[in-house]
């Protein structure tokens, strides 16, 4: 039923460890070129603030500017009376901003191409921007309308991506107190840094957000900052979690695999979770994943199963060990050790990348970018623990032990 | 082993199994709706998983000009430890010391409750009071000072007090009772503190010429508590309002004192309901990974290890089922924990753990069937031979758990007591939501032990009784 594979890792080990120095070198090089996205908590950055009214309708009476509003319907446009009427209008949000509160931001002339239909239809409903110049903004172009005023958040960050190429984080919310027809929805998009040209930043956010959801009606409310919520201390304690950590396995490992060189099995695994660890850190910055409570979480997740994997591993060389007794050469008995363990290592692993994988997958059909950011590392952290367990860690030990076998060999003569 | 009553233990296991499973999902509810146990659909989801609101505080107006930095960092830390004492986990706290804005955001839903009392609570000042006298119901509304140096409170009707004692006098709160049995909060008074109450009540009890004036008035950011009658020079003072305290107020007045006074006054100047970040359904979309996953998982073992492979998908849904019980706050010692995404990881990594004891049983039992061995040797040289990959493996994830918590979580729980000498140089905050995959690991271990090595070993040597189960194709010998 299952064929005795009989394959040598210690004969590949040097293979193995280049494998792995060339993959930390690739990810050291992507993280030097590419940064990391560390979280806003972590860094703190500019907060736009914007409200908009669900129907997509905008009543005179809510919006806080001076805007002059005027009578519509699907295609014939009115003159534009010098005094604010009491009727809803639709505008397109590069005209409603909070600094231009000065003069009336539409004149007769312009507003005829701007204005779309007061109800929410497809077909009838312009893109209203051409009074704009867009090409100083860059891509534009390509923008698809969504004709509906739900806004998903992970569209808003794509294009504050592509047309300001920010990280930034946008959240919906609801204004309980103000009337339903009113401004009652908020938007707000938290940039992962500082910006010194907020208001270059909303009037080009703004812009894009008219020309993907032209029945949104974006006005600005205020731009703010948040601190660094925990900063270094957050970074602190991640550091103080992971070597408490390494240094309770590494006694706990070392004590309870003594028979089999203690400190060496001990170190051994640790190499290799580290390596683990890395190829997920490395994940992320690929990714470009924000480094925020997920990134701790995932790493120790790894880390646990990883370790699991190793310690499986060396528990069959200590049994086989104490059952083949010392004659046998320590590459031989890790070989078969390893080749023992493997129908289990593998299966395990891949149940749990199988699982991460059916989650990653329903993230990203359904667009929930915040599960795929923790997901989608996590499946590299398991595929790499499982590779580690098997062609590192206990290499690694074996080629140690052989050192300090030749060197207790050199001593006694 | 006496085959007959080796049979009933699987069905034992099974039907315990079963109930958990259908009891942590659905929890349990009394006719008039009363939960007698949690279920799922409890469970605290996180703001990003589920939403909740967000209200955003700024310095009353008088004195926005003069609060400093080290002021809002202080009131930000002061909110965070109101947080933790009124339970709501999976909460944020931003400040903006620019504009001096505080902003807090934290899981909220209908059927949580007033959510403008807790916000209320949150943003008090907790500005403590002993004034004497008594203002009929009124607020005090001004203080100043004399010209002999003493400060002196004025009530809404004009009605002219002395400060015994304020806020920093107090060194500590905790509950207690009255002499009628009814909960109250007792306030230990700084050794300046007591001084001055002494001193006040002793006044009151030498020169008031009516007994009916010998009152010392308790208020908390102006509004009067409780009134104290005064019978003679007292050093302590008890907070027991005439109409009565229920347990939690008593509590959450302690919380209010013991945390500290916000150095000044907030505001509360924006709120809004957070949507879902990740949409209504994602709830919906885990549980439907969840599930595919987990059938994918049970396929796999069953393949591959036949019977003890059905086993551990038993084993498995026991443990998904204990650790889901600890989230949703099924079990009484624990309120529950706030599900965010670290906590899902979590709950994965548990689950993982849970495959791996099952599939290290099945392949020492498929292992020792094809060394030769009887069905109950092999079996029992599975279970033994694998326990010690698993204990270790257990083990390893406790100590990362342990170290989670001491380090993320509260600092009044054992696990951060334990970790004092580390983390005594970080300033006292929590990051829920690591604390809650700390929680959430430990869980998932004292689950794997009991279900997947103890519950699946009852079980397969039950099932092993069986006549009919007793083919070496089903425990993994190959032909």
């Amino acid at each position: 039923m299952r064929a005795k594979s009989s394959f040598s890792f210690m004969a590949h080990r040097k293979n193995f460890w280049l494998l792995s120095v060339v993959i930390v070198s690739l990810g050291l090089i992507a993280n030097i070129l590419m940064g990391v996205r560390p979280d806003v908590r972590v860094t703190g950055g500019t907060v736009l603030r914007y409200s908009f009214p669900e129907s997509g309708i905008v009543s005179a009476a809510d919006v806080p500017v001076s805007v002059v509003p005027a009578v519509v319907s699907d295609t014939e446009v009115q003159n534009i009376p010098s005094v604010p009427a009491q009727v809803p209008v639709i505008i397109s949000g590069a005209d409603v901003s909070g600094s231009d509160l000065q003069e009336p931001p539409v004149s007769e002339g312009d507003t005829s191409q701007e204005v779309s239909g007061s109800q929410i239809s497809d077909s009838d409903a312009v893109s209203g921007s051409d009074t704009v110049s867009a090409s100083d903004i860059p891509g534009l172009e390509n923008i698809e309308p969504d004709y509906s005023t739900a806004v998903v958040p992970a569209e808003a960050e794509r294009l504050i991506m592509d047309v300001l190429g920010e990280h930034a984080v946008v959240q919906l919310s609801t204004d309980p107190a103000a009337p339903s027809g009113g401004e009652n929805r908020r938007l707000t998009v938290t940039f992962d840094r500082y910006l010194d040209t907020g208001e270059e930043s909303d009037r080009v956010f703004r812009e894009a957000m008219s020309r993907k959801y032209p029945n949104v009606t974006l006005t600005l409310r205020e731009t703010s900052s948040v601190d660094p919520v925990v900063g270094s201390e957050f970074v602190g304690r991640c550091v103080v979690t992971i070597s408490l950590a390494v240094l309770f396995m590494v006694l706990y490992i070392g004590v309870r695999y003594r028979s089999i060189g203690g400190w060496t099995a001990a170190l051994s695994a640790i190499v290799a979770i580290l390596h683990d660890c890395l190829v997920t850190y490395f994940s992320f910055v690929l990714f470009r994943f924000p480094i925020n409570d997920n990134f701790i979480a995932v790493v120790l997740a790894v880390i646990g199963l990883s370790l699991n994997s190793t310690i499986v591993i060396f528990d069959r060389v200590r049994e086989n060990r104490t059952l083949l007794g010392d004659c046998m050469p320590l590459a031989k008995l890790a070989d078969r050790s390893i080749n023992e363990s493997i129908g289990r290592t593998v299966s395990t692993d891949l149940c749990v990348f199988i699982a991460v994988a059916v989650l990653a997958v329903t993230a990203a059909i359904s667009g929930l970018t915040a599960v795929l950011s923790f997901a989608v590392p996590l499946m590299f952290g398991v595929a790499c623990g499982c590779y580690s367990s098997l062609c590192i860690a206990c290499t690694v030990w074996v080629s140690w032990q052989e050192l300090l076998e030749r060197r207790r060999a050199g001593e006694r003569q | 082993m006496k085959k007959k009553s080796g049979r009933t233990g699987f069905f034992a296991v099974v039907l315990i199994i079963a109930v958990l499973t259908w009891l942590s999902f659905c929890g349990l509810r009394s006719p008039d709706g009363t939960v007698i146990v949690r279920g799922a659909g409890d469970i605290r989801w996180g703001v990003d998983i589920s939403g909740g609101v967000s209200v955003t505080f700024r310095p009353v107006d008088s004195v926005s000009e003069e609060v400093t930095t080290e002021q809002m960092r202080t009131a930000a830390q002061i909110i965070g430890m109101r947080f933790e004492d009124y339970n709501v986990s999976g909460y944020e706290i931003f400040t903006d010391t620019e504009n001096s804005r505080l902003t807090v955001s934290f899981p909220w839903s209908e059927e949580d409750g007033d959510v403008d009392r807790l916000v209320g609570q949150l943003s008090a000042t907790a500005h403590i009071s002993a004034i004497e006298g008594r203002t009929g119901g009124l607020p005090v509304v001004a203080t100043y000072i004399d010209d002999h140096e003493h400060a002196i409170a004025v009530d809404a009707s004009g009605g002219k007090h002395r400060v015994a004692v304020e806020s920093s006098n107090i060194e500590s709160a905790q509950r207690v009772r009255d002499k009628d049995g009814n909960a109250a909060v007792q306030l230990n008074f700084t050794d300046e503190g007591r001084q001055l109450f002494l001193e006040s009540t002793g006044r009151l009890t030498a020169f008031s010429e009516y007994s009916g004036e010998r009152y010392i008035t308790f208020c908390i950011d102006g509004k009067p508590i409780s009134e104290l009658h005064v019978g003679g020079a007292m050093s302590q003072g008890i907070m027991s309002p005439s109409e009565g305290m229920s347990e939690e107020d008593a509590g959450a007045l302690v919380s209010l004192i013991n945390n500290g006074e916000l150095s000044f006054s907030l505001e509360r100047m924006d709120y809004e309901r957070i949507d879902a970040a990740l949409g209504g359904r994602s709830v919906t979309v885990l549980l439907i990974a969840g599930i595919v996953a987990f059938a994918i998982i049970c396929l796999f073992m069953i393949v591959r290890y036949r019977l003890p492979g059905a086993v551990g998908c038993i084993a498995l849904l026991g443990q998904a089922a204990g650790i889901l019980a600890c989230v949703s706050g099924f079990f009484p010692f624990a309120d529950g924990i706030t599900l965010t995404l670290p906590g899902v990881a979590g709950i994965v990594l548990s689950i993982g753990m849970g495959v791996d004891a099952n599939i290290i049983t099945g392949e020492r039992i498929a292992e020792e069937v094809r060394k030769g061995k009887s069905i109950e040797g092999a079996i029992s040289a599975g279970c033994s031979g694998s326990f010690s990959s698993i204990f270790d493996g257990n083990i390893t994830v406790i100590i990362v758990s342990v170290i989670l918590m001491g380090v993320f979580g509260p600092p009044d729980t054992l696990w951060s007591l334990l970790l004092r000498p580390v983390t005594w140089m970080f300033p006292i905050s929590t990051t829920g939501s690591i604390y809650a995959f700390g929680c959430i690991l430990l869980a998932g271990v004292i689950f794997n032990f009991i279900m997947g090595v103890t519950a699946s070993r009852v079980m397969l040597r039950s099932l092993s009784a069986f006549r009919f189960l007793r083919g070496r194709k089903l425990y993994g010998g190959g032909e």
